[in-house]
């Protein structure tokens, strides 16, 4: 059985302050859907450096974070999980990306 | 816990006429009780603009805060607006939020508070809280509301 762990990195601003609202969410979202996990959280400015430096399977940010061209792992707006408007519909996306990174990587 | 929760630093029924003058007014209490550097408010209003943090909760808040380094002393407080302030939303920068409660974070360790930070969405998420919170007059009873529901016990 493969020990597959899903690397998720939760951005914001300061990254602090809001990424690690997300984080909890996050951990959450997949401690449910029993995908092992490790999420950290980073700044727009110290994400680059993470990303050349190790694997990163997903992104939530609560920025937008388009003009990063070299990203090659699917980016996922969260800021709905703090305000709670329309967190349903991102819960979901992430729930469904992290299963299809973790399905891709048990298959490979 | 280390985190300064105090009426001094809540404000109710704030007047202001944009959310430079929110973080002004309320930066200079933080300054006034040691809590922030000299630069904090510069930080706070160029971090907003940078990264908005408006968000569209029942009652529309903004969590303003900022590098770590521009505070001396963890603490968590909220102002609430006597008139709405716009404030841009966080990750939909374009949209403008009318925002009638700001909450400041100075946070200087995420570890150590992750549970506050936890409890914060939660209570964002909460019509009642935050209709409690605005509906006060009382900056006592608004520390008792964020201490009964922000400090893990």
């Amino acid at each position: 059985m493969s020990k597959f762990r899903l690397h998720v990195l939760c951005v914001c601003g300061s990254g602090i302050v809001t990424s690690s609202m997300l984080l909890v969410r996050v951990q959450d979202i997949f401690d449910e859907e029993k995908i092992s996990c490790t999420v950290d959280t980073t700044s727009p400015n110290e994400m680059e450096s993470i990303i050349a430096s190790r694997p990163v399977d997903l992104i939530v940010s609560t920025t937008p974070l388009t003009e990063m061209k070299n990203i090659k792992c699917p980016i996922i707006l969260g800021h709905a999980l703090l305000s709670g408007v329309g967190e349903d519909e991102v819960v979901n996306e992430i729930r469904t990306v992290g299963r299809k990174i973790a399905d891709a990587h048990l298959n490979a | 816990m280390n985190l300064f929760i105090d009426e001094a630093i809540i404000e109710t029924k704030l007047t202001a006429g944009d959310s430079t003058g929110v973080i002004t007014e309320m930066g200079k209490k933080f300054l006034m009780a040691g809590l922030v550097k000299d630069d904090f408010i510069e930080a706070v209003i160029s971090r907003e603009g940078e990264y908005p943090t408006g968000l569209p909760t029942s009652i529309p808040v903004a969590l303003c805060h900022t590098d770590p380094k521009y505070v001396k002393c963890s603490f968590l407080t909220v102002a609430t607006l006597k008139k709405p302030v716009k404030f841009h939303e966080m990750g939909n920068p374009d949209k403008i939020q009318e925002v009638k409660i700001v909450f400041f974070l100075g946070i200087l360790n995420k570890d150590k508070h992750i549970d506050i930070l936890k409890n914060i969405m939660k209570f964002i998420q909460s019509d009642r809280l935050l209709q409690s919170v605005y509906a006060s007059d009382s900056k006592i009873e608004i520390k008792k509301i964020l201490l009964e529901n922000l400090i893990p016990n």
